[in-house]
């Protein structure tokens, strides 16, 4: 699978000294679901305000599509990737839905009907175009993070990047998010989320990159998240479905179910060889 | 010290307006200069948090509270014509969507809360900083830029006629006077505070 | 400052002057409390005070509504209000015994008092039509159509953008310091309840401008480079002017009868 970023040895220090980045190298591969995890303070924020230019790097390099990203590109990075931030409240700051929907568009320098266009299918995408008149402090949490998601959907980007996409939504809003995730996957763009929600990477990415102060710790499929010398390392836990099954030690053995589907079809098997 | 409408002369109203909407019309071009566009949204944020920070009470006598204002905080912490700025925004909202504060005495109001007070307050604190000490000056400068700032009101009120010099005065001062140890107590505590703990990263454009 | 009157929240339905187009409305309310405010003449202000009344009706503004905004007038205005009678020198009509003070209200500050709370309800109620008729992002967007600096108007817009979410954030510090059994208590010499305020403005300072910087942040991300495209206005119908100038008229002539009727008095001494 080709590579939609590729970054490589990347450095950054901020001017107080603190060096939050020290060589990180990593590759998100297009069209995938991908889950970054690390502890707080690895440099996950850092790192992600590099993705569409904001930053852009001391030493080592980004590639976004293949080219390199620097002041000159930085404004085309904004319209290849998205980024949606954890607070939506950061995010959405137009008095009204619509205008902030519009924001993004408008940026790229589109024609008006283009721009009306996008943010009516981008409020289509995440379903708030009944609301599009209602001023951002009007609407609950989970609809403002759909409106932030939206701002940037409009964009039309090919790579859509979100920090801490579930903190503070309530059980339904989860659900609605990852339909929208789901979604968004399935009409070819790429997903990257940030997080420490180790069960809804486990759940849901494909692809799974640890860091920790400022390097990769690790890069591949989701296994590396029930690989115990790993989690210890990267100061995460193990996704709750393995668990269970590490708590029965020798009587089940690994690899153990890190999903819930994975788990019941893993007892599945179990209880059908017992009954015959 | 909102002034409503009604309360002033046309004379006083029409000459504080066209003076500080001479000043503000400078702060506009100054922090073009000094800023560039891309901080407004910082700024807008701030002036937000000016708001907030008034809708924080304190306890002056019995049965009477104050707020803080916030023209100094914002002086010494980001410069005199940011604050002329952001205090304006503040009025001029409080005037147009809260009914607090007139429509003609706008200007006026601006003159006093959001030119005054700010300049009054860096004024001060430079003036001050080397004899008292950091934390004095804070404390002072802001006292003073709230004691001027309610004079001048005073003066407004008295030169239209609506009351007279002798007693709209020492009431609005005395006042004042009292509720600017609330505003220089809270003021030297935030400004501190602010000092000690902004991330470096942010802190060079203005602090 | 009264938080829960929600500058946002639109009364009822569509009225004749709702659709008036908001830069109209802007200077007609603008005009109108300017050539209120300087009258002086007791039956005068009150024919205003009626026609902002009739507006009210035709705008379908709830009384309530409007009783509300009256009611959150500064205790400022009140309280000078209060001190007038007595402190205007004239001749003595009413006594007031506090104890050992005798406070003799005048004529003259008795009147004045009068005229300077019909002033005020007339501003006062002027704006709160024009906020009740013209939704926030429409009065703002007239503002720059008005020429006010869009500087300003932009930091309007954020202000108001934020103000909730700041507002909620004292809120919660203020909720987390009571739960600890935080309460002021004493009064400006009470150095724990000043301190323990003072460090909550400190603290909500560094939590706005970090937050400032994200919402920066935010935005260069999706392409923000400092300009803002300004929206066209609607255009102006010839029955919004003929609302502007009625209203305009309307203050217009009665300020010119109290003019023309006080040099009429003038001329018959």
């Amino acid at each position: 699978m080709a590579a939609v970023i590729e970054v490589e040895d990347l450095y950054y220090r901020y001017r107080d000294g603190t060096q939050a980045l020290q060589g990180l190298t990593l590759t998100i591969p297009t069209g995938a679901r991908v889950a970054i995890l690390g502890p707080n303070g690895a440099g996950k924020s850092t790192f992600l305000l590099h993705l569409n230019g904001i930053y852009l790097p001391q030493q080592g390099k980004v590639r976004l599509l293949g080219r390199s990203l620097d002041g000159k590109n930085a404004r085309w990075a904004k319209s290849q990737v998205g980024l949606v931030f954890q607070d939506p409240d950061d995010q959405v700051f137009a008095g009204t839905v619509w205008e902030d929907v519009c924001f993004g568009p408008v940026n790229m320098g589109l024609d008006a009907g283009e721009v009306e266009r996008r943010a009516g299918q981008a409020l289509r995408a995440v379903g708030m175009e009944d609301l599009r008149t209602k001023a951002p402090h009007h609407l609950s949490y989970g609809q403002k993070k759909r409106v932030a998601i939206a701002g940037v959907l409009a964009m039309s980007p090919s790579v859509i990047v979100l920090d801490e996409p579930m903190a503070y939504l309530d059980p339904r809003g989860k659900d609605n998010l990852l339909a929208i995730l789901t979604r968004l996957h399935r009409d070819g763009t790429t997903v990257v989320v940030a997080t420490h929600d180790v069960d809804m990477a486990a759940e849901w990415a494909e692809k799974v990159i640890i860091i920790k102060e400022g390097r990769t710790l690790a890069e591949g499929s989701t296994d590396l998240l029930t690989d115990p010398a790993l989690v210890e390392a990267a100061e995460l836990r193990f996704p709750v479905v393995t668990q269970i099954f590490r708590r029965l030690g020798n009587m089940l053995p690994p690899p153990h179910p890190k999903r819930v589907e994975e788990a019941a079809q893993y007892l599945r098997t179990l209880l059908e060889g017992h009954h015959k | 010290m909102h002034i409503p409408d009604g309360f002033l002369d046309a004379r006083v109203w029409a000459g504080a307006a066209v003076m500080s909407a001479g000043a503000v019309g400078y702060a506009v071009r100054r922090t073009k200069e000094v800023l560039d566009d891309r901080q407004v949204p910082v700024m807008g944020v701030m002036a937000a948090f000016i708001f907030a920070a008034q809708m924080i009470n304190f306890p002056v006598a019995p049965g009477a509270s104050g707020h803080l204002l916030g023209g100094a905080l914002v002086a010494i912490l980001m410069g005199p014509w940011t604050a002329t700025l952001l205090m304006t925004t503040v009025y001029t909202i409080q005037a147009l969507i809260f009914q607090d504060g007139g429509i003609t005495t706008l200007g006026a109001n601006i003159l006093n809360s959001a030119v005054i007070a700010p300049w009054v307050a860096l004024w001060g604190y430079r003036a001050l900083k080397r004899v008292t000490g950091d934390g004095a000056a804070v404390f002072l400068s802001a006292w003073l830029s709230l004691v001027v700032a309610a004079g001048a009101a005073g003066v407004q009120l008295a030169l239209s006629g609506t009351v007279p010099l002798g007693v709209v005065l020492p009431a609005i001062l005395g006042w004042h006077m009292l509720i600017g140890i609330g505003e220089g107590l809270i003021t030297g505590v935030a400004v501190r505070f602010a000092r000690q703990n902004l991330p470096p990263a942010l802190d060079e454009r203005w602090v | 400052m009264c938080m829960t009157a929600d500058p946002m929240v639109q009364g009822g339905g569509e009225t004749v002057l709702h659709r008036v187009e908001a830069r109209i409305k802007v200077v007609a309310m603008v005009t109108f409390v300017i050539l209120t405010a300087g009258m002086s003449a007791t039956p005068y202000l009150l024919a205003a005070l009626g026609i902002i009344g009739l507006l009210a009706v035709i705008a379908r503004m709830p009384v309530r509504l409007l009783a509300g905004r009256l009611a959150l007038v500064v205790p400022f205005s009140v309280l000078m209000l209060v001190v007038l009678p007595f402190t205007v020198p004239g001749e003595g009509v009413a006594l007031a015994e506090l104890g050992p003070l005798a406070l003799v209200a005048t004529r003259e500050g008795l009147l004045q008092a009068q005229v300077l709370a019909l002033r005020l309800a007339n501003g006062v109620l002027a704006a709160s039509i024009l906020t009740f008729l013209t939704p926030f992002p429409v009065l703002m967007n007239a503002l720059r159509g008005l020429r006010v600096p869009p500087i300003l108007v932009t930091l309007m817009e954020f202000t108001v953008r934020y103000l909730f979410v700041l507002a909620d954030e004292a809120r919660r510090m203020q909720l987390s310091r009571q739960a600890r059994d935080f309460r002021p208590r004493g009064f400006l010499w009470h150095s724990w309840t000043m301190s323990t305020l003072a460090q909550m403005v400190g603290v909500l300072f560094i939590r706005s401008y970090t937050r400032a910087d994200r919402v920066y942040q935010a935005m260069l991300a999706r392409g923000f480079s400092g300009h803002q495209p300004v929206r066209a206005g609607a255009r102006v119908k010839a029955s919004d002017l003929c609302w502007g100038i009625g209203i305009t008229a309307a203050a217009l002539t009665l300020r010119m009868m109290e003019v023309g009727g006080g040099m009429w008095l003038q001329l018959l001494k």
